[in-house]
């Protein structure tokens, strides 16, 4: 498999089951190393990744708005402390994501699609330049797939490069370019079949860089 | 029962240094325990205590019991085990809990066998079950190092472990190529090893993570971040120490056992009447103050 995806780009990352969208999101977020081959991004830019199933610990005693504050990490690590303009990117957050109201509930008060919202909203804050996203659009009603998706565009309208794995082809309708994985190989292409414009890439694989 | 009057019980030495020595390790060991709960690792870390036990028996043996030696035995043995059984429970394949448990029992009863073939500085039943009101000098300052250490630990490694705790693939992602979380899991149990070996003179190997544990347990009624459970952990067990040792002398009774039943008492109190998620909050019976800004949760 030899994959480049332009800086920019807001791809849908479609295929069967057991085709591999995870295992390369995976690898694309450098979980998991690559069996072979490798992968290459711009030295400047930072990647978020969110998995198909929360990792959140959801019985924790813990408020949605620490949770969307964990997303301050790459900034702050262990020491840093969080300054006014942080503060304003957890609210601003969390009224994207229609979460205000729910600030100060527990975690484990949240529906599965408001504990989405809520990792959305620790994804806006991490403000990334590349976004991994896993299924998640999956078991969700189509208000909160609508909202989301929104979210979705906004990053992309922002310039960040996107991919994210869609089994639901209504919903990839909305995504400029596909990346089709098939019997291990993949095909990048936009929706009328033509390769994706750009030299600029956001992210690269190389020589079967996933298996 | 005999007539005790306050001042009679102020003036007992013995029961000050015991109540001075609970108080260091409520704050000492009670915060960790909120994380040992939230890790799923009670049983591990309860476990973690009996490891302490041959080491124990064996330097007392050597030493003719001093506290000191004691405490460097616990702390070798302790560890010793609790590494080796995660390493061998991983090369054997064992599900963790059945490793752990597997080092744990032989731990126990090697320490029983160290214990029975020694002279008269042996006294199995106090390394059991500790001799909370027979604390000497060098066992009270292992409880002050052990609260210092521990506070300023914890402070330094909160906020990496709180979120390896809540969300370690999340941790491990956004803080790329660093094994930050990993190391703030081992700073963890080192403190952890620390306190339960101060807490052990006072406690004995049965129970000297109970201290840790219990309190966690009910602090989860009573609050809603992992900050305010640290606190209400903290200050479960210092009540529970406080009760536990009043009980003990006014009834003459084994101080650690007293202690350890005062801090069940309050957990399941907790779990019964504090006001977030506890039976009573979540049949709506409002045994707190209304108006409270605790919400709760009806599931």
């Amino acid at each position: 498999m030899n994959l480049c995806v332009p800086k920019g780009a807001l791809v849908a990352l479609l295929g069967p089951n057991g085709a591999g969208k995870s295992t390369l999101l995976r690898t694309l977020a450098g979980d998991i190393a690559p069996a072979t081959g490798s992968v290459s991004k711009h030295a400047s830019s930072s990647i978020a990744y969110l998995p198909q199933a929360p990792t959140v610990l959801r019985d924790a005693p813990i408020l949605v708005r620490d949770i969307v504050r964990m997303g301050l990490w790459a900034k702050l690590g262990t020491f840093g402390r969080p300054c006014r303009h942080d503060a304003a990117k957890v609210d601003a957050a969390l009224s994207l994501l229609g979460l205000s109201s729910l600030a100060d509930a527990s975690i484990s008060q949240l529906s599965g699609g408001q504990l989405q919202r809520a990792l959305f909203a620790r994804l806006a804050v991490q403000d990334c330049d590349v976004i991994l996203l896993d299924e998640p659009f999956a078991a969700l009603d189509e208000g909160s797939q609508g909202d989301l998706l929104n979210v979705v565009k906004a990053w992309h309208d922002q310039g960040k490069t996107i991919i994210a794995a869609v089994h639901d082809l209504k919903m990839a309708q909305h995504f400029p370019i596909w990346l089709r994985l098939r019997d291990g190989s993949a095909h990048l292409a936009n929706r009328v079949g033509l390769p994706p414009e750009g030299t600029d890439f956001g992210l690269r694989v190389v020589a079967g860089g996933i298996t | 029962m005999h007539d005790h009057g306050v001042q009679e019980l102020m003036a007992d030495a013995s029961l000050m240094r015991a109540l001075l020595a609970g108080l260091m390790l409520a704050i000492a060991t009670a915060p960790l325990g909120v994380f040992l709960i939230l890790r799923r690792m009670s049983l591990i870390g309860d476990a973690f205590g009996h490891a302490i036990l041959p080491g124990a028996a064996g330097a007392a043996l050597l030493s003719g019991g001093a506290t000191w030696a004691i405490s460097l035995g616990a702390a070798l043995t302790g560890t010793t085990v609790f590494i080796s059984a995660s390493y061998v429970g991983r090369i054997l394949r064992l599900p963790e809990d059945a490793g752990f448990a597997l080092f744990f029992m032989s731990a126990l009863a090697l320490g029983v066998l160290v214990s029975h073939s020694g002279g008269p500085d042996i006294h199995l039943e106090e390394l059991l079950f500790g001799n909370a009101m027979g604390l000497d000098a060098t066992a009270l300052a292992l409880c002050a190092i052990a609260m210092i250490v521990s506070v300023i630990g914890m402070r330094i490694i909160f906020r990496p472990l709180m979120m390896d705790t809540l969300d370690g693939p999340f941790l491990a992602n956004a803080g790329r190529g660093s094994s930050i979380g990993h190391i703030a899991q081992g700073v963890f149990f080192g403190l952890l090893a620390l306190t339960s070996v101060a807490a052990f003179h006072a406690l004995g190997a049965l129970m000297a993570v109970g201290m840790t544990i219990i309190p966690a347990i009910g602090a989860r009624y009573w609050a809603r971040t992992i900050p305010a459970m640290m606190v209400s952990a903290a200050v479960i067990a210092g009540i529970g120490v406080c009760i536990g040792l009043l009980v003990a002398a006014v009834g003459h009774l084994p101080a650690g056992a007293a202690i350890i039943l005062s801090l069940v008492v309050l957990a399941f109190g907790s779990a019964i009447f504090a006001p977030v998620g506890s039976v009573c909050s979540r049949h709506g019976l409002a045994f707190y103050k209304p108006g409270s800004k605790v919400a709760t949760s009806n599931t």
